[in-house]
């Protein structure tokens, strides 16, 4: 006999392809990865260079034309180049920072939930701590303490605080499946905790860890944005939060091309996540499906 | 083998201590098929579950669990897993339908079971598996599907399967065949005494049905709010039964010889497990009871070669036979 077998990928690929959104969600951020990796070869100009035209004059906040797509910075910098290459930064702070507090979410989550007692509640009283804290003063302050502001520091700052959402709901999942009777059973043949825990509990929450990766990855990309356009940023790395500080910090306001780009780039992207995000969280409770 | 010596759990709970299990004692020899029989809530569970120690963390255990000369209750966590747990005892559980985890193979659960406590590899495993399918009924071919791909039946299966894996000296069945229809229920249990028979270990199995225990096992324990009522051979239970538990649930079968038999039930409600009676557990509902009943616990008395009555009145269990027969003794107390 044929044995089935479908490998982690082809199952992933599969959820996908039945969510028209969620494909969509998907191809747009894989195309933005693409571009953000192929960005120093795509990118028409270097982002860092001031323009100079035929007179030698700046190419000072130039609307968009033939010559630059999406116009020029106060500099005479081409947004589209800056906009392509602060994708980077962009993205990988997000999907760092978003697996990490995923990863470091669903372990607390796991672990309070199936242990229960003392435990529970010494990580759940930590969890309600750091619940405690407001997003953005707590990452400016860890900005301004760790000083110069690296994106290392930034994105340590936003893990420490969006583990807590994963952590909690992922607990709220465990309490529920760790007393089904498969579970139960598996601690009757003499499975270990770490087995029960990582092997029987693990996969049947996985969905929503999925979920909850794609919000972190939205909240991060979200946070690391808006920590730029506070200031609060590498002033020598570009990102789509910084091209909109630098718009503001300029007051360049009217210069609509300059900070509607990285501005509508944020949102697709965000969107995009969500759309996969919310297929996941269907998949994990099917009775959010409405359509069918 | 499995000796049971003065058993209690107690839940606690905000409504006060739950007396699931009342000072039981009972012993298993190798090969011995023993059933146990009981209403609803009369701590069949709460016992197995004393067992393979599974009970929740609000639950004290009292009393001495002998298993092969070793307390199973005073065992250290870590060394009850490994020598113990599926390797010498052994569930099929209630609830086949849910026993398995969903996001496994069959294939992948009983070469687990099998692995952990056994230095095996990986293919030797899954070749013992597809043995053990086969020996349970189960084509192999169908090893490499997941839970939801099998009916109810074929779970159940499974369960036994894996229950046999490693070969264990007890195999409790807590409700074997629970939401199956009977034809598979007959082989399903058909399947449990050959392997039990085959292997020489002992079985434990929960049921309240008395008709199914008494089809397969040998021994039988009638508990009533968490006690033992009665317990011997299965025939002496049947054809001479002493306490009048045991004569008010004969009385609630249906004889397949007699035609418009009335069917007459026990009235009344077991005791509250939080606020115990006094004396004999039974004496509200017994159409027989003394003002002696309900003075202090009584105790078991041994009427004949193991088989053991807590009553009183072993002496009047002639009379007893008698008129627990006729409809009337029974509503007498209503």
């Amino acid at each position: 006999m044929k044995i089935m077998k479908i490998s982690f990928v082809a199952q992933q690929l599969r959820i996908l392809k039945e969510n028209r959104l969620a494909s969509a969600g998907a191809f747009i951020i894989l195309l933005m990865i693409l571009l953000s990796i192929l960005s120093p070869w795509v990118a028409p100009y270097d982002p860092w260079k001031t323009n100079f035209d035929k007179n030698g004059k700046v190419e000072m906040l130039k609307p968009p034309n033939n010559q630059f797509l999406l116009g020029t910075t106060l500099y005479g910098r081409d947004v589209l180049s800056q906009m392509l290459i602060g994708s980077r930064v962009t993205l990988l702070i997000g999907f760092f920072a978003g697996f990490c507090s995923a990863f470091i979410g669903a372990n607390i989550g796991l672990i309070s939930g199936y242990y229960g007692k003392i435990t529970d509640n010494i990580l759940m009283r930590i969890t309600d701590i750091v619940y405690g804290m407001p997003f953005e003063p707590f990452i400016i302050v860890m900005v301004i303490i760790l000083s110069p502001p690296k994106i290392s520091t930034i994105g340590l700052a936003i893990i420490l605080i969006t583990w807590r959402t994963t952590a909690r709901v992922v607990r709220s999942e465990v309490l529920s499946i760790r007393e089904r009777p498969y579970i139960i059973l598996a601690k009757i043949r003499g499975a270990d905790n770490f087995r029960i825990i990582y092997r029987h509990i693990a996969p049947n929450i996985l969905p929503l860890i999925l979920v909850y990766f794609c919000a972190s990855v939205a909240w991060s990309v979200i946070a690391y944005a808006s920590i730029s356009f506070l200031g609060f940023g590498d002033p020598n790395i570009l990102s789509w939060g910084s091209m909109l500080y630098e718009v503001f910090a300029n007051g360049s306001i009217r210069a609509w091309w300059w900070f509607i780009p990285p501005g509508i780039c944020l949102s697709i992207f965000i969107v995009s996540l969500y759309m996969v995000a919310r297929c996941y969280e269907e998949f994990s409770n099917p009775r959010l499906r409405t359509h069918r | 083998m499995l000796e049971i010596r003065n058993l209690k759990v107690k839940y606690l709970t905000h409504l006060g201590e739950i007396k699931a299990v009342n000072n039981f004692s009972f012993k298993l020899e190798q090969g011995d098929k023993i059933g146990i029989a009981g209403e609803s809530g009369c701590g069949k569970s709460s016992l197995i579950k004393a067992i393979v120690r599974i009970l929740p963390s609000n639950t004290i255990v009292d009393g001495e669990i002998y298993f092969k000369d070793k307390n199973l209750i005073a065992m250290e966590d870590e060394e009850f897993r490994k020598s113990v747990r599926w390797k010498e005892i052994s569930i099929i559980p209630q609830s086949a339908m849910n026993a398995l985890n969903p996001v496994y193979r069959v294939c992948d659960q009983i070469v687990e079971a099998i692995r952990t406590h056994s230095e095996i590899t990986r293919n030797e495993a899954l070749e013992k598996t597809e043995r053990l399918l086969e020996y349970v009924g189960i084509n192999p071919t169908r090893m490499y599907d997941y839970p939801h791909q099998l009916s109810g039946g074929m779970k159940q299966r499974v369960m036994i399967a894996m229950a046999i894996a490693l070969n264990p000296s007890l195999l409790i069945a807590d409700e074997p065949t629970t939401a199956l229809d009977v034809i598979v229920q007959h082989r399903i249990l058909r399947r449990i005494i050959e392997i039990q028979e085959e292997l020489e270990n002992s079985l434990i199995m929960i049921s309240h049905d008395i008709s199914l225990i008494a089809q397969t096992c040998n021994k039988i324990i009638i508990m009533y709010a968490g006690k033992i009522m009665e317990c011997g051979d299965i025939d002496a239970i049947f054809y001479q039964p002493y306490h009048p538990y045991t004569l008010g649930l004969q009385n609630a079968f249906p004889n397949i010889n007699i035609l418009e038999q009335n069917i007459v039930s026990i009235p009344g409600l077991p005791p509250s497990l939080i606020d115990l009676p006094k004396g004999c557990l039974f004496a509200d509902r017994c159409p027989f009871s003394q003002p002696v009943c309900r003075k202090e616990e009584v105790n078991q008395f041994e009427v004949e070669e193991g088989h053991f009555v807590s009553c009183l009145f072993t002496d009047k269990a002639e009379e007893f036979r008698g008129l627990a027969k006729r409809e009337d003794t029974w509503k007498m107390r209503l």
